[in-house]
């Protein structure tokens, strides 16, 4: 018969002398440095997250006694017309910052790189926007957009020569407009967080590189980016998550205007919740949103999952 | 496998949180008893207490409450500065945190009754003299099904609002403003030619846009709801909406008078007003708002009636009604109707609270006799007007036209009228911002969803 080994031993030992033995061990110390991050995860998130599913499910406005409505609030949040709208309008945001800031940090982190005695001014130059607080640099970009003749950026635009343009007042541009000011306000953070990645990476591939013959664009394209696509790609995840997310931009920017062209699903899950004043179905439609993302995300990851470092 | 599994664990623990959600969740508003007790210790707290930056205000509120203490000794009165904002007032509400009572504007009074968020006051009314001497007519704006779920405090109706200054700089006659829509154009058009600033502009986000759209389709001829056998019908399909929206057309495009920036809200059209880049626009009379808050003259304010069309209904009553917090008790809401008797209401009756509330407000350099609908009868109004009347720092005779108009006031959509409202928002942005935008294609599908909300209730 074979001997068992110590964890099988451990394993199969009564629970009373298991318990003396994780006491003896510390375990209530290390217990007791838990509870603190239990209790505040468990009343900051979990609970609301549990609550909102119950929420969901009834009709409410958290004043007087909720009724139970099963799964009313999805059928009416997926009958809204307005939903198709905000839908298209997210997507749409999310693929403009993907395809405008998705690059510009890392070109940005590239170019930083490259610099030895600047890196640090750059660094915090670079960082600056993403300080400003985000209701406060909206509505400085909301001044910038000022369609008049006497706007800034139409005052900039008129001293070469290009016609007062409409920014926010039209439908096609106002989307990219938003996503320009989201971008900048946001690059800051990813630039940072990519110069630290480059840093990571050993000079002898580049020396390598440089010694074969390739210019700058090949050493970015066959060194760089390989090294930095396990970042690249976390990065990607999470700004687009982040990005089907995007509230406070069109709130504040356009309040979803022109015609509607800026509402985005958290602009809806908004109104729903604080002006029609109906929880049941704003939760239903958050709900909708975290499982949708959830699905993306695991299929992104699952999908992903052989070309990142291990 | 493992023995002691930790996920079958986690299930477990998860699966019991759950379950102590479900049997906690039901959170009932607090057990009302049957009467209120006029005796019973009470604490209540009231919204609207005057800023640190309005010493005399602040010091009458202060002297009011000991009047009023002293007056019902078991009632203590807490006082905030809280003002009604629509966009943090749920949050306020559900919290728990909202005042006792609170002024909320008409337009949001029929949504909060019908998600039951305002407290019915219907027995407790019914015992005051001083409500029952008020305005029947304004009283509807607080009644649902035969209950009342307010009082009304303050009342106007809608009117033309114009720049007095910037009609003389334009060369027209600020004492002869215009009557109806096509006089309002022409004078956008002057204006924008000779002075450059916007002639006529409305809100456009945040559900003004269709509010007033809905009082332009009123001057027009047409309602935009209507309730038959406690069915709601939307009609926003019609000539009178079409003709609104070929004014705001025809006011952009072809006078290119309406400024560059359609996007919008009542902030921003009141900021723009007072400072004298938005020549006429449409609101309730917010004298008192632009001079304080905003930095506008009083001789620059001009108030005239709703212009009409042809078979105009009149124009859109509103203001300001003292809402009663449903989650308060039945004690603390007796205590709340006395206090905005006592305070917000006695100045009508009582030439004491009348004259020290009006010589405060002149002190602080505030408007004084500012136009509005009265609450009580013509002849009580003018008794008033006559104890303050050393008080009165606003030019009245200004604002002839507009006091003695004769307009009907039409209350607003009894139903959805906010989800009315947010569906007109985006055709007067369209209208503004897409020359060809198609009128007639943009309000059949508005009349189509909105009367899909009213009707899924």
């Amino acid at each position: 018969m074979a001997e068992l080994t110590a964890a099988e031993r451990r394993r199969t030992k009564p629970v009373g002398a298991r318990f003396i033995t994780w006491v003896r061990g510390g375990g209530i110390s290390t217990f007791l440095f838990f509870v603190p991050l239990l209790f505040t995860f468990g009343y900051f998130a979990w609970w609301p997250i549990l609550r909102s599913l119950v929420l969901s499910l009834q009709k409410t406005n958290l004043v007087t006694e909720p009724t139970w409505v099963g799964l009313n609030n999805f059928e009416r949040v997926l009958a809204d017309p307005l939903l198709g709208t905000a839908v298209a309008n997210t997507l749409l945001f999310a693929g403009l910052a993907l395809l405008i800031g998705f690059p510009v940090p890392i070109l940005f982190a590239t170019f930083m790189a490259e610099l030895r005695r600047t890196r640090q001014v750059a660094s915090v130059m670079v960082y600056l926007p993403v300080i400003i607080p985000p209701v406060v640099s909206v509505l400085l970009w909301k001044q910038f957009y000022d369609p008049s003749a006497n706007g800034l950026f139409n005052t900039l635009l008129g001293a070469i020569g290009v016609g007062p343009l409409p920014w926010l007042q039209d439908g096609n541009m106002a989307m990219p407009a938003i996503v320009i000011q989201a971008t900048w306000a946001g690059f800051g953070q990813a630039t940072i967080i990519y110069l630290a990645a480059l840093m990571s990476i050993q000079s002898e591939l580049y020396e390598a590189a440089e010694m074969d013959g390739a210019r700058v664009v090949r050493r970015f394209w066959h060194i760089t980016l390989p090294q930095m696509r396990s970042i690249m790609l976390l990065m990607l995840l999470l700004q687009v998550i982040g990005t089907m997310q995007v509230f406070t931009e069109p709130f504040v920017m356009t309040g979803g205007g022109p015609v509607n062209r800026t509402t985005t699903v958290l602009m809806l899950i908004y109104n729903y919740a604080f002006l029609q004043g109906d929880y049941g179905k704003a939760t239903a439609l958050s709900l909708l949103l975290a499982v949708v993302l959830t699905i993306v995300s695991a299929v992104y990851l699952r999908l992903t999952r052989s070309w990142s470092k291990s | 496998m493992q023995v002691r599994s930790p996920r079958a664990l986690a299930i477990a623990a998860v699966a019991a949180i759950a379950g102590l959600t479900l049997a906690g969740c039901s959170t009932a508003a607090p057990e009302k008893g049957p009467t209120a007790d006029p005796n019973a210790k009470v604490t209540i707290t009231v919204g609207e207490m005057p800023t640190a930056d309005q010493p005399a205000a602040l010091k009458t509120f202060n002297d009011r409450v000991a009047q009023f203490e002293k007056k019902y000794p078991n009632i203590t009165v807490k006082g905030e500065e809280t003002r009604y904002d629509p966009s943090s007032f749920n949050a306020l509400l559900v919290g728990g945190t909202a005042p006792s009572t609170l002024a909320i504007p008409f337009t949001d009074m029929q949504a909060l009754i019908a998600r039951g968020q305002a407290a019915d006051i219907t027995e407790l009314a019914k015992e005051s003299s001083v409500l029952s001497g008020l305005n029947p007519d304004l009283v509807k704006a607080v009644t649902k099904d035969g209950k009342k779920y307010g009082v009304v405090r303050q009342a106007y109706e809608m009117a033309l609002m114009y720049n007095r200054a910037l009609y003389t700089q334009a060369g027209l006659d600020p004492d002869s403003p215009p009557t109806d829509w096509e006089g309002v154009l022409k004078n956008a058009k002057t204006i924008a030619e000779k002075t450059g600033k916007t002639g006529f502009i409305i809100p456009t986000t945040s559900n003004q846009g269709g509010w007033l759209l809905a009082a332009m389709s009123y001057s027009n001829g047409s309602l935009v709801e209507s309730v038959k056998d406690g069915k709601a019908k939307v009609s926003v399909d019609t000539a009178a909406m079409k003709k609104s929206l070929q004014f705001l057309h025809d006011l952009r495009w072809d006078a290119n008078a309406a400024g560059a920036n359609f996007l919008l809200n009542g902030d921003d059209i009141r900021n723009q007003y007072a400072a004298g880049t938005v020549a006429q626009t449409i609101n309730g009379p917010i004298y008192a708002d632009v001079v304080v808050n905003r930095g506008m003259k009083g001789p620059d304010i001009g108030i005239a009636p709703m212009p009409q069309g042809k078979d105009g209904l009149g124009t859109l009553g509103g203001g300001a009604i003292q809402w009663f917090n449903p989650k308060a008790d039945e004690n603390q809401l007796a205590a709340a109707l006395k206090w905005t008797e006592f305070y917000w209401l006695d100045r009508y009756f009582d030439k004491e609270s009348a004259v020290a509330l009006a010589s405060a407000a002149a002190a602080d350099k505030k408007p004084v006799g500012a136009p509005e609908l009265p609450l009580v009868s013509d002849k009580q109004y003018d008794t008033y007007l006559g104890w303050i009347k050393d008080s009165v720092n606003v030019d009245r005779s200004l604002y002839a036209d507009y006091l003695g108009s004769t307009l009907k006031v039409n209350a607003e959509p009894a139903v959805k009228a906010q989800e009315l409202y947010a569906a007109l928002d985006p055709i007067v942005q369209a209208v503004l911002t897409d020359q060809n935008a198609d009128i007639d294609k943009l309000l059949s599908a508005a009349q189509t969803s909105v009367q899909g909300v009213v009707d899924a209730g």
